[in-house]
Parts: structure tokens; sequence; C-alpha cells
């Protein structure tokens, strides 16, 4: 059986904010429908890396592929690629000032053109996914945590992404709303969507992920699938992080 | 007593006590902010003998002994208002010297004006019909009293009166808002050029005063102009106005876009929005929303700079009325004639005032 083509490649892709260098000769391949889990220490470079996959940082040397479409200067190629991959913040970043269901819609209608009442139908289908459509009125400064993600996935659904991007998406909720939003994330993963995913939930990495990546210093130093990376970890570095994580 | 009881008591009718109720609680409002201890007591009876001290000559001087018609001059009386002049000259001070055959374009105005008001105040209206009606409200009030197409052309030396303070202030307010808009926008452009004249522009116009700029707008710029060439000298005012204020709104307006958090920008990004859709959809409604105390400020002091025209020889509301009083006939009257100037802007700024709490109230309920 051959491989599906990739659907997001980077060859040795470099990034330095001024004097630091952030991330060193990355490559890196995702095939479509695969989930990887991103992790490793604080100030590795697990952000920069997925940032760099729709340009909010601007990498400096090698090469990003999305989806066919190589990342360049070009607008039209960058619009392509923002379409083509959604993202999860860390803080939400929903916008306060629309309400969940404005949040919603504000993709569809204001970057692919829909109509009002187009785009509040996908937007109300999604946040039923999500379990949110009755807060649909509400204004993001209304809700919990953990609704006020749940709302960001569904934001980010409705442009019909083909990879989705998190950077941490429950480091900044209390401990009783990880699990809503977790489990909102392993039912997308059972969807078959293509997953990047920094996080320091090791249960969910080991539950979801096909591959996790280890990150050191700017640099991937292990990429395994979860039980080799769980039980026996290549690296000592791994090892120790493992330690680190796993006694909390 | 057990509970269930009570119910099988007996009701006593209690007293209508609307009246009682009221006056009950005025009577605990008062013990609390008027007399909760000595010092405020002290104080409040200081301030209330004050008032009663000072009122009653007020108002009599103002209304009840005051003189409203009569024949000229001998009719007032030393020691009262004489509001004869404000009478007699009233249409001089609304139209300035506006042909009178004319004034219905300036009534015409004032009522468009008039009716941004409803539209500002209502939360039903949809925000790009208002936003087109402070877009297209200057371009009417120009048309309009300026004239052009079916509508005769008005030198500017028609322009005159609270119509003249009206026109002044309302365009400039309207236009002065999207200027400085693209100001604090170029002030925080990646591209250096663009950032260096805004940056340059900005120091440069808040550094300078306003009458020197309205001094060069009606003096000099026709030497630096090609022979011939003129611009109309209201528009040139205008410009002043507008531009002057503009640069002190960008930098209201970029302290507020600076303090938005960087993902704001990014959740947009990364759904594939460019720049500008960003920026218009997503920044600066909420900068707007964060600098509306701010700004209600600028436009307030905007609206009394009009006022400062005067000094380059257009005569608005306070001009009108000083100039009124110049005449032999009326000389002496002046505070009569500052009464009505400080009342009308009073009533202006007042609701420009209102409208920022308006706005206020709405931001406040779609947080938390
Ligand atoms: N805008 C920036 N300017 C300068 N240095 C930066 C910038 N953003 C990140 N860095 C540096 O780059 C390195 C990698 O940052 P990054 O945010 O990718 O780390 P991370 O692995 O996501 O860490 P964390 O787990 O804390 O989120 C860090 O040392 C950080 O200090
Ligand atoms: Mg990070």
């Amino acid at each position: 059986m051959t491989n599906p083509a990739p659907i997001i490649s980077m060859t040795a892709v470099n990034k330095w904010y001024g004097e630091y260098h952030a991330l060193r000769d990355i490559s890196l391949e995702v095939a479509p429908g695969e989930k990887l889990v991103i992790c490793g220490p604080s100030g590795s470079g697990k952000s920069t890396l997925i940032r760099c996959i729709n340009n909010l940082e601007q990498h400096n040397d090698g090469d990003i592929n999305v989806d066919g479409v190589l990342l360049s200067e070009d607008l039209k190629d960058l619009e392509a690629i923002r379409l083509t991959v959604g993202m999860v913040f860390q803080q939400f970043n929903l916008f306060p000032h629309m309400t969940v269901l404005d949040n919603c819609t504000f993709g569809l209608r204001r970057v692919l053109g829909q109509s009002r009442a187009k785009a509040e139908k996908k937007a109300l289908d999604l946040l039923d996914r999500v379990q949110i459509a009755n807060q649909a009125q509400k204004f993001p400064g209304q809700l919990s945590g953990g609704q006020q993600q749940r709302v960001a996935i569904a934001r980010a659904l409705t442009m019909d992404p083909k990879v989705m991007l998190f950077d941490e998406p429950t480091s900044a909720l209390d401990p009783e709303m990880i699990s809503e939003v977790l489990e909102v994330m392993k039912e997308l993963a059972n969807d078959g969507m293509t997953m990047l995913c920094v996080t320091h939930e090791m249960g969910f990495a080991r539950e979801v992920a096909d591959q996790i990546i280890f990150m050191e210093e700017g640099s991937v130093i292990e990429r395994n699938d979860p039980i080799s990376f769980f039980e026996n970890p290549r690296t000592d570095r791994a090892k120790k992080f493992l330690n680190q994580i796993l006694q909390h | 007593m057990p509970v269930h009881e009570i119910s099988n008591l007996p009701v006593t009718p209690r007293a209508p006590a609307a009246t009682d109720r009221s006056f009950a609680s005025l009577a605990q409002w008062m013990r609390r902010n008027l007399f909760q201890d000595i010092t405020s007591t002290l104080i409040t009876v200081f301030v209330g003998l004050i008032l009663l001290w000072q009122i009653p000559p007020a108002l009599d001087w103002l209304v009840f002994s005051a003189v409203f018609s009569g024949e000229g001059r001998q009719a007032c009386t030393a020691d009262a208002a004489c509001w004869i002049p404000i009478f007699e000259y009233f249409n001089v001070f609304v139209y300035g010297p506006y042909p009178a055959e004319q004034e219905w374009r300036v009534n015409v105005a004032f009522l468009l004006g008039l009716l941004a008001f409803p539209l500002l105040f209502s939360r039903r209206m949809p925000r790009s019909l208002v936003l087109a009606y402070a877009a297209l409200l200057p371009v009417a009030l120009w048309l309009l009293l300026k004239g052009g197409g079916f509508l005769e052309v008005m030198p500017s030396t028609v322009f005159g009166g609270l119509m003249l303070t009206f026109f002044l202030g309302t365009i400039a307010m309207c236009l002065s808002l999207p200027v400085s808009v693209l100001l604090a926008l170029g002030r925080q452009s990646k591209l250096p050029i663009i950032r260096w004249i805004c940056v340059i522009y900005i120091e440069f116009v808040r550094a300078v005063p306003l009458l020197t700029f309205l001094f060069m707008a009606s003096l000099m710029l026709q030497i630096f102009l090609p022979g011939g060439m003129e611009i109309d000298r209201l528009l040139r005012i205008l410009a002043v106005m507008i531009f002057v204020s503009a640069a002190y709104k960008a930098e209201i307006l970029r302290g507020a876009i600076q303090a938005l958090p960087k993902g704001q920008f990014e959740a947009s990004y990364a759904m594939g929005c460019g720049y500008w859709k960003t920026i218009f959809f997503i920044i600066m409604p909420q900068a707007l929303r964060n600098s509306v105390p701010a700004l209600i400020n600028n436009f307030i002091g905007l609206f009394k700079e009009t006022t400062l025209v005067m000094i380059v020889g257009l005569l608005e509301l306070v001009g009108t009325i000083r100039a009124v009083f110049q005449y032999l006939e009326w000389i002496g009257l002046d505070v009569e004639g500052l009464i009505v100037v400080s009342f009308t802007f009073f009533v202006i700024c007042f609701s420009i005032a209102q409208y920022g709490a308006h706005l206020e109230r709405g931001i406040e309920a779609s947080r938390h």
C-alpha cells in the first residue's frame, strides 16, 4: 500500500526571533487524517512550529506545504492555506463584541461571503455539535472557559478546515472544564479530522494520537507512536520530561 | 406557629400607602445622602443656605424682573436682564447673513442633524445604516448649505451664526473620525514610510496651536497656490478642523488598538480574513468601544473649538452675538448674549455626552 500524499509537509524549516534560533531544521510530514500530539518543555518551540503552518509566525528558511499549496509571500496562497487550516488558541480569542452566533458566522459571511441565513444555519449545526447551541445569543464574556473554548472549536470548524491546529487548548481552563473540551476534540478525531495538537494532557495523547512529537530547543528530537513513547521513550530527555509531567 | 397555619390567618388589610411609602423612601434617601453625620449635615445646610440666598435674585434677574419686549434700549431696566435684542436678532443668531428666502435650506440642514439623534440612540437600527448616515451627512450638509446641483451656490460670506457653528461642528465631527482611524493604523503600519509620515504628521499637528493653522488656512494658503486657483475659504477652515482634530483622535485610537490582545488579530487571520476586514469587523469596533469616553470628550472639545473661527473673521454663534452687542444701541448687554451662547452650547454638548453615556450602557450590557 502506498502512503497517501501528506497534507502538511515541512522541509528544513528554520525560524529565528532576532538572534534566537526558535526552530532548527524542522522536517515533518502529516498524512491526511493523522493525529499528531506535540509535546516538550516550555520554550521548546511547540507554538512556534504550529503557528508557522498558518503563517501567524513567518519562518525564515525552508518550505512549508499545506494541501499542495506552498506557503509564500503570495496572499492568495496564504489565504488558501488559512482556509485549509483551522486553529484553536489557548486563550480562546473569541471576539468579545459579537455574540456566540456572530462569532461563528463571521468567517462564513465576511471571508466566504455567504448570506446570513445560510451561515447561521451552519453555525448552529456546529454549535449543536459542541453542545452549546442554546447559548448562541450570549456574548463570550457570559460563558465559562470550557464553553468558550468549545465555541472557539465550533468557530474554526465553520470554515470546513482539513486540518485543525490546537495550541494548548485546555491550559487556560479550570480542571473541571478540561474534559468537556477534550471530549469535543476526541469526537473530532473520531470523525477523521487531521489534527496537530500541542498539549500537556498525556491521557488524551495516549488515547487519540497516532504519533507523538517531542520537541526540545527548537528541534524535533523524537517522533514515535504513543505506546512506544510512553512505555519506552528513545531519548533520555523525553524520559525525564515524561517523569516530570506524569508525576502530577 | 406551624407553617400551614399561617395561610389560615385573617388577612389584615394594608393601608394604601403609595404616597407614604415614597415619602418615607425620600426621607430615607435624604438621611443617607444629606444628613448622614455632622459633617455632611453641616455641608448640606451650608450649601442649602447659599442656594436660598442666590437662586431667588438670580431668577429675578433672569426672568421675573427681566424685560422681554419693548421698543429699543429705553425699554430695558438697569438691574435686570434685557432679552429684547435676543428676540430682535434671533434670526441673525440662527441663520447669520444667509439670505432669508433660502433659510429653508438651513432648516432642512438642522433637521438632518436632529434626525441623527434618534438614529444614534436606537438600539434596533442596523449599524450599517447609522454608519451610512454619518458618512452621508457631511456631504448632504455641504450640498444643501453651500449649494450645487439645482441649488443656488452660496458664497462663504453668507455663513454665520448658529448655522455656521452647526455646519463646522457636524462636518468636522463626522469626517475627523475616519481620518483618525487611518492615521492610527498608519502609525502602526509595517511599512516604514507610511509609519513615519503618520508619526511626523501627528506630532507636528499636536505641537502647533489650532489658531496658527486657522490663520494659515485663511491667509497664507492663497500665497502658495498657483495664480488664479482658489479653494473655498470655508473648505479650508473645515479641513483644518478635521485634520487637526483627527491627530488627537488618532492617538486615542492607537492606545485602544494597542490595548487589544494580539489574539484578536490572530484569530481573525487564522480564519483567512485579510487585514482590512479584520480591522473593520474585529479591531475597530472594539477599539472604538473602549475609547468612547475619550472620543466623546474629543467631540465635545471639537464642537466648542468651532468658536475659534471668529478669529479669522467667520462669525459663528459667539461671533455673531458679540457683533450684535457692538451696536451702539445694545452695547453693554453682552451678559445676556453670553448666557444664550452658554445655554445653546450646553444643550448640544450635553446631548453629545448623553450619547456617550448611552453607548457605554450598551457596551456594559454585552460584558459578562
Ligand atoms: N515573538 C517572539 N519574540 C521573541 N522570542 C519569542 C517570540 N515568541 C516566542 N519566542 C521565544 O521562542 C521560544 C519558543 O517559543 P514557543 O512559544 O514556541 O514555545 P512553546 O514550546 O510553545 O512554549 P510554551 O509551552 O511555554 O507555550 C521561546 O524561547 C520564546 O521565548
Ligand atoms: Mg506555547
